[in-house]
């Protein structure tokens, strides 16, 4: 019995059962693949949206340089607004026909409450997308595959280990 | 304000930046210097040169013709050319309009206005057309005229709360648009966020009878001037030690000023390099090793730079040379990526640590190999740069090996100096990682080898055949479970260029 309870002690672990359940939240491994497009590296910032449309936090900043922000048009109204820091989730802009796989981090909460996580890109020089890429936080639509608008070809998350 | 700077750098450099290898004529910054003719610009356009091409900066033909001041017969007949619209994106996304307006050519403003061009639309650094023609020294009021009539707010504010009145002053000499912007609705008392005023815009002249000019209209200086003073104005006219000393001697303003991003004049005038202005500040009391609010110190941006005498005198001053920045980079990382071998070795002699991660947990070898320039190194003919026949990226090899530090070894992450080579498309840089040692088939966090990482992003099978011929293992997976025969086959680079990836197999 005891060795059983154990295990399942073990188990739970593993399975990060208790880590998230202190936290109320959980990670997923976000792959971005990128359409194979011509020019510089674009800029793709994930957000967490509300069940209203709004933004409600940034999950991810795939683009260094501070001074291009502004050409996420959407977004950086409601950075300039909130001054969330961001070099905690700040990264790597990313090329034509490369990959990116962040970790996000999202309250157990939001699923199924109508929320949304946003994919937005811009380019130098070029289009800019408002919504590039949308995945529904809901049990089975937030680890389908996703395809994209603009510079994505598609997102999909898996549950991180 | 930093955008503004490096929009008025980038305006200054202008048609600069032709590129010097293309084939077309339109493309020369000398071709638009002999001043040609509309018949001349016709024929070579009949000869093959393509009036709508841009060079590697974006910069297209019209763009040089408009900066250049090419005659405005020339201008409206490559307006007219297909393949370049109004709304057409040229350098840094800016329209014709940006161009037009801040050159101050009103014949060109009304041809663009006339078909459509749009008087809100801003460029990437978020600088709309009237901001830009102001910040841009465009003292011909008419300009304005035509963007007020086309709707724009004369009383807007752009970057930091800026009006149109603080971002013309730096070229207002004798108050015209003081006078004209009032007369808009703007006054010589506003102020912007961070609560600078028209005086301390206007500082970034360094024009002392202007500045006085502006205080005894009504502007007020405040310790804010030193930081424009700081950010010159036009191009190779940076402010002297003289223009500091009126500040801070003659009008009193606190050398010690902290500015709205947490930095020190030290900050803003270390990357000139004027060793008189340095020491000036140093002697001034100035807190030298103050970071920034972004973690930055003066000593990090000297670092960056190729004036080994900067660097000394903060060193000598007591700047903390292991300070880091919210990406976790110190002086070191940075005057490994982007300063001379010899303020790599300054660093090194005060202790400066060699076995620094940044935030990501990349290490000084990431850095350094990320700034290879191939043959065209910074730094390469200048004084106290590297002898001939031995390259900075050699020599900061050198240093840090020195040091200790085993540049072939894998990253936090698993990465290797391979996966840097092939993210740079950079067939020389795999081949000093293989003379480096580093380990061809190491696979990242996610399972991506160098080898994947190139069928992802490969245009074509150059840098995929020089890895296979290095003893890339094409049957390892990522953690998708795909090889790098799997990726090739989803690159529409590879299918759109007719490339074949059976090699691959």
């Amino acid at each position: 019995m005891n060795i059983v309870m154990k295990t399942g002690l073990a188990l739970a672990l593993s399975a990060g059962f208790i880590a998230s359940a202190a936290a109320q939240s959980s990670k997923y491994k976000c792959m971005i693949q990128m359409n194979a497009y011509e020019g510089e590296a674009a800029y793709v910032i994930i957000s967490l949206i509300n069940p209203q449309g709004g933004y409600e936090k940034t999950l991810s900043v795939l683009g260094p340089d501070k001074q291009w922000y502004n050409t996420l048009k959407e977004w950086y109204k409601f950075q300039t607004k909130t001054k969330e820091k961001l070099h905690a989730v700040t990264g790597a802009s990313v090329g034509g026909g490369d990959r990116a796989i962040k970790v996000l981090e999202i309250d157990n909460d939001k699923l199924n409450k109508g929320y949304k996580l946003r994919f937005e890109s811009a380019v130098e020089e070029q289009k800019y997308h408002t919504t590039d890429a949308e995945v529904a936080l809901t049990t089975d639509g937030i680890t389908a595959r996703t395809n994209g608008k603009g510079y994505i070809r598609f997102v999909k998350l898996t549950k991180a280990q | 304000m930093k955008t503004y700077q490096l929009a008025l750098l980038l305006f200054g450099l202008g048609t600069g930046l032709a590129s010097a290898q293309s084939q077309n004529v339109f493309l020369s910054r000398d071709f638009w210097g002999k001043n040609p003719n509309l018949t001349e610009v016709k024929s070579l356009t009949a000869a093959g040169n393509s009036p709508s091409e841009s060079n590697a900066a974006s910069f297209d033909v019209t763009t040089m013709a408009i900066n250049s001041g090419a005659s405005n017969d020339i201008i409206f007949y490559l307006l007219e050319q297909e393949g370049n619209p109004v709304d057409k994106k040229t350098h840094h996304s800016r329209h014709y309009l940006h161009w037009a307006a801040a050159n101050g050519n009103k014949e060109v403003v009304d041809y663009l206005l006339q078909k459509g061009a749009d008087v809100n639309y801003a460029d990437s650094y978020g600088v709309p057309i009237a901001a830009y023609a102001a910040g841009g020294g465009n003292t011909n009021t008419a300009i304005y005229d035509a963007l007020f009539a086309k709707g724009v707010d004369p009383k807007k504010t752009y970057a930091d709360g800026a009006t149109l009145m603080m971002l013309a002053a730096p070229s207002d000499d004798d108050l015209a648009l003081v006078k004209y912007f009032e007369s808009k609705g703007l006054s010589i008392k506003d102020k912007d966020a961070h609560g600078r005023t028209v005086a301390d815009y206007a500082t970034k002249s360094g024009k002392t009878d202007l500045i006085e000019k502006l205080i005894q209209r009504g502007s007020e200086l405040t310790d804010n001037a030193l930081f424009f003073a700081s950010q010159g104005f036009r191009r190779g006219e940076s402010n002297g030690l003289a223009t500091y000393q009126f500040l801070v001697e003659t009008k009193g303003l606190n050398p010690q000023a902290i500015s709205h991003d947490g930095s020190t004049v030290l900050h803003g005038v270390v990357r000139g390099g004027n060793m008189e202005i340095i020491n000036y500040f140093l002697a001034k009391g100035v807190s030298v090793s103050k970071a920034n609010n972004d973690g930055t110190t003066a000593l990090m941006l000297a670092s960056a730079g190729q004036n080994a005498a900067t660097v000394e005198a903060l060193l000598n001053a007591g700047s903390e040379v292991n300070a880091t920045n919210e990406k976790g980079e110190s002086a070191l990382t940075l005057a490994v990526s982007n300063g001379s071998p010899e303020i790599v070795k300054q660093l090194l002699a005060k202790g400066a640590d060699v076995t620094l991660l940044n935030k990501d947990g990349y290490n000084l070898a990431y850095y350094w190999f990320n700034s290879y320039r191939g043959g065209a190194e910074r730094g390469a003919n200048r004084e106290g740069a590297a002898p001939i026949g031995s390259s900075p990226f050699e020599e900061k090899l050198t240093l840090l090996k020195g040091k200790g530090v085993d540049v072939a070894a894998p990253q936090t992450d698993g990465s290797s100096l391979f996966h840097l080579a092939v993210a740079k498309e950079n067939i020389a840089l795999v081949e000093q990682a293989s003379k480096l040692g580093a380990n061809i088939n190491a696979q990242d966090n996610d399972g991506v080898t160098a080898l994947h990482k190139a069928a992802l992003i490969a245009k074509d099978d150059k840098m995929l055949k020089a890895l296979v011929a290095l003893g890339a293992d094409k049957s390892l997976k990522t953690e998708f479970d795909e090889t790098a025969y799997d990726l090739a086959q989803e690159n529409d680079f590879l299918s759109n260029n007719h490339v074949s990836t059976d090699f691959l197999k």
